[in-house]
């Protein structure tokens, strides 16, 4: 029984010990398990939050980026507009670090904040990085600072979403450019090759003056390229002239001089000879002005009337008559100086033997004519400077005048030369005595013939330059007065391939940023006209407008034979990279030149000029007939003679109002595409490039330099 | 034997729970991974409209018709191109998405023409073949770069 019993409760412990084992392994697989569905249940909430996190985030960074979308905007909208602190802070120098904008957020930036839940924080924008854009010292030399300037703007906002403080800090860069060309802006012609086009002062390497003038006229198909001027007073609104290189001479052949026979009565059409000012000679210094003078009698016996003056000599009754006369075909005639030739007064002139063959020399007038036409007696021409080594040629008729007896005081090379008259048939020699000075100095010449001069030197010629008493006075680049701060540094030849450096046209680059040069200035590059013309605004139907803003860059030709018509403008430099075709530019004043139309061309402010550039020296043609407040430039460096770089494709009637540049103009074909009816073609100056101070625009780049998105 | 059917009774109904989270955290990594997916394909489609020039843009939009399906997008067909199992894993992925673009103009009348809201929304079921049920947003103001 006893045994029994003990195997009855060994079997009831071991089933006891059996049955704890169980429960402990339930209760550790139990807690195991709750343990796994805590870590699942927290990986599933953080997991939710994550998500949360990122999707706030992503909303917060959209939502920075629209806020500084905006302000930049804003920055946008007012960069530009005069009399406001943001204008004026893009235009004060380098040391401003603040950024003056009065924000309002926009109200799609207000309603998506409402809708989102977001609190809009500060915003602070700061000027950084600035420093002046540079020039190239080979073009010009700094005199004083002006405001072309890069740097960057640094834009700050700050939110509040979702209980975290979000922040974007943005760095756009910017550049402060001037609208017009520095030093160029201020001519009417900045012709820095044209001595290519007379290589020699006469004959048929003279394609300068190449217009047949016959009576004071020209043939209908030649038209002199005219500059015509706003004020007889202020020079600088009438634009300045260059005509180079340098150190090379021009000479500008003056048209006609001699009247009809009656003195009040003129048959002056492009007569020129009012332009000489009796200071160019010593022996007329003290002459204000010269006079109609009768110099001799033609073979009719009728006074050959000319611009003079009648110099009394030592003797009663004797008069040395100096006459000035210009180039014209029926000087050459037989009865045009009564008894004698043109040759009695100049046969010994080495300068008239090389006008004088081939015979077409003396009646070619230049095609260029500086100062207008005269139409009133009072006119003394368009006051301008005209820089360059550039003389104004014609002939000094000089005549000895005495009581029956009269001949002419003919050009010797001997300084020590005198002539004496017979009188009476020789019964009495009369003494050509002048009062003061020698017989040169009162003798016939072609005055800045272009043959050197031992006898004259300096004094053969005669600058076409007059300055403000109306005294000859040559002008050259270190006299330029300066403009935007800055004058050339050698002459003004050395200017145009150092600012237009060259580029080779690749069809997928851009222009390579030299620096000191326009190409630094560069805001906007395109790869074709017709991107261009797009982006300026000219193919929009509803809003069409020219916006250049800037100085932009178009890699290949432009064609703009549409022309602009709008007055919807913002000017700038449009460097093109190829040839350039320009229709009309009416700014919607219309093609009528009456009072009202001058009026608002007169108005046409330096921030709304366009300037055209060839940058490879390529011809820009024009097709149209009216262009108000327009400059263009083409140059190319290393020219060995003339090269087309402009057309008038419709000369009829053309009015150009702005400034033509560029190496050579190819005169004698110009006159041949220009029409000459009345005033026609019709050349003048816009006033405002003769402002004093250029205007500037700000450019602000579309691409962010740095990025910084925080998360606090 | 009242323990063993206590211990399988009461693992049985731990595991239930236990079982019941795993599967949630399937779906819920399903329906992350369909989120961050949509959120990826949201900002690219705003941040493509929003690198283009501003007429263009508005242009852009509004000559597209909208709801548009991911999957039928020229640029997610050129995507798919790209390779054979990344495509195979976008085509499985956005199977089912659809997508819309909407541009607001601003309430103020000096504002029009100068900026304008984009919204994207894209929209994705739940359950693969069901209508598309949630949905998420992004949105971001577009302004005239030349005012």
């Amino acid at each position: 029984m006893l045994l029994n019993t003990s195997s009855y409760d060994n079997r009831q412990l071991r089933t006891t010990a059996k049955g704890g084992f169980i429960t402990v392994v339930v209760v550790g697989v139990l807690a195991v398990m709750l343990l796994l569905s805590f870590n699942l249940y927290k990986r599933y909430s953080q997991q939710a939050k994550l998500a949360m996190v990122g999707d706030q985030s992503a909303v917060a960074r959209y939502f920075l980026e629209s806020y500084a979308a905006d302000i930049l905007w804003q920055i946008r909208k007012k960069r530009n507009i005069p009399g406001t602190t943001l204008f004026e802070s893009f235009r004060s120098g380098t040391s401003v670090s603040l950024c003056p904008l009065f924000y309002l957020p926009s109200s799609p930036i207000r309603e998506l904040a409402d809708e989102l839940g977001i609190n809009i924080g500060p915003m602070v924008v700061n000027f950084a990085t600035l420093e002046t854009l540079s020039y190239s010292p080979a073009a010009f030399r700094i005199d004083a600072a002006n405001e072309e300037k890069k740097g960057q703007l640094v834009i700050l906002c700050e939110i509040n979403y979702g209980g975290r403080d979000y922040s974007l800090e943005v760095r756009q860069p910017f550049k402060v450019v001037m609208t017009a060309t520095p030093i160029l802006r201020k001519f009417i012609l900045f012709f820095d090759q044209l001595h290519l086009e007379q290589t020699e002062p006469c004959g048929v390497r003279d394609k300068i003056n190449t217009i047949p003038i016959r009576n004071n006229r020209a043939p209908a198909q030649y038209a002199p390229l005219t500059l015509y001027g706003w004020d007889l007073v202020n020079r600088d609104i009438n634009g300045q002239v260059f005509l180079g290189a340098d150190n090379h001479e021009i000479r500008l052949n003056l048209v006609g001089g001699a009247f009809q026979n009656s003195p009040s009565e003129s048959r002056a059409d492009l007569e020129d000879l009012w332009q000489i000012s009796p200071s160019a000679f010593d022996i007329t210094s003290a002459i204000t002005e010269f006079d109609q003078e009768e110099l001799l009698k033609d073979s009719h016996g009728n006074p050959l009337i000319v611009r003079g003056a009648s110099i009394p000599m030592t003797y009663r009754g004797h008069y040395s008559r100096i006459g000035l006369l210009g180039f014209s075909d029926e000087i050459l005639d037989s009865d045009f100086l009564g008894n004698f030739k043109i040759e009695n007064f100049l046969a010994a002139d080495p300068s008239f033997n090389s006008l004088r063959y081939p015979d077409f020399g003396m009646k070619q007038a230049s095609t260029l004519r500086l100062f207008g036409n005269r139409v009133l007696e009072e006119f003394k021409g368009f006051p301008r400077d005209v820089f360059g080594k550039v003389y104004s040629r014609f002939f000094l008729l000089a005549f000895f005048d005495a009581p029956s007896i009269g001949v002419p005081i003919a050009f010797n090379p001997n300084p020590a030369h005198s002539i004496t008259v017979p009188q009476y048939g020789g019964a009495q020699n009369l003494p050509f005595r002048p009062v003061s000075g020698t017989y040169t100095d009162y003798m016939s010449r072609v005055v800045s013939g272009g043959a050197p001069s031992s006898i004259y030197g300096e004094k053969a010629n005669v600058p076409t330059n007059r300055d403000a008493e109306f005294r000859h006075q040559l002008l050259e680049s270190p006299d330029f007065a300066g403009s935007d701060g800055l004058k050339p540094c050698r002459g003004f030849s050395d200017i145009t391939p150092a600012w237009f450096p060259a580029v080779k046209r690749n069809p997928d680059s851009r222009p390579p940023i030299t620096a000191g040069s326009v190409l630094e200035r560069v805001s906007k590059f395109y790869r074709t006209g017709e991107d261009f013309k797009k982006a300026a605004g000219l193919k929009d139907a509803e809003n069409q407008r020219f916006w250049v803003d800037g100085v932009v860059y178009v890699n290949g030709p432009l064609d703009l034979s549409e022309g602009i018509t709008t007055d919807n403008i913002r000017g700038g430099l449009v460097l093109v990279n190829g040839e350039i075709k320009l229709g009309n530019v009416t700014r919607s004043i219309g093609s009528n030149l009456n009072a009202a139309a001058f009026a608002a061309i007169k108005k046409i402010q330096l921030d709304r000029m366009l300037t055209f550039v060839s940058l490879s020296g390529q011809k820009i043609a024009l097709t149209g007939k009216r262009y108000y407040g327009v400059q263009l430039l083409s140059f190319r460096p290393g020219l060995s003679g003339p090269v087309d770089q402009i057309s008038f494709d419709d000369g009829n009637e053309l009015v150009f109002i702005g400034g033509l540049g560029m190496n050579t103009p190819n005169l004698a074909a110009i006159s041949r595409h220009l029409k000459n009816r009345g005033i026609f073609p019709f050349f003048n100056f816009l006033p405002a490039l003769a402002a004093d101070v250029c205007s500037y625009t700000v450019n602000i780049d579309e691409r962010i330099e740095q990025y910084e998105f925080t998360v606090r | 034997m009242i323990e063993i059917t206590l211990a399988v009774g009461l693992l049985a109904a731990a595991i239930l729970p236990v079982l019941t989270l795993t599967m949630r955290s399937t779906q819920q990594t399903y329906a992350m991974e369909q989120h961050i997916m949509a959120s990826q394909f949201a900002a690219g489609i705003l941040d493509r409209y929003l690198a283009m020039p501003f007429k263009v843009c508005a242009d852009a939009i509004r000559s597209e018709s909208y709801p548009q399906k991911v999957c039928e997008t020229e640029t997610f067909k050129d995507a798919i191109e790209t390779g054979e199992s990344f495509s195979e894993a976008l085509q499985h992925t956005f199977r089912d998405f659809e997508y819309e673009v909407t541009v607001s103009e601003p309430s103020s009348a000096g504002e029009r023409g100068e900026m304008f809201k984009i919204t994207v929304t894209v929209s994705w079921p739940g359950n693969p073949g069901a209508p598309p049920a949630r949905q998420f947003s992004l949105n971001a103001v577009k302004f005239n770069e030349n005012p």
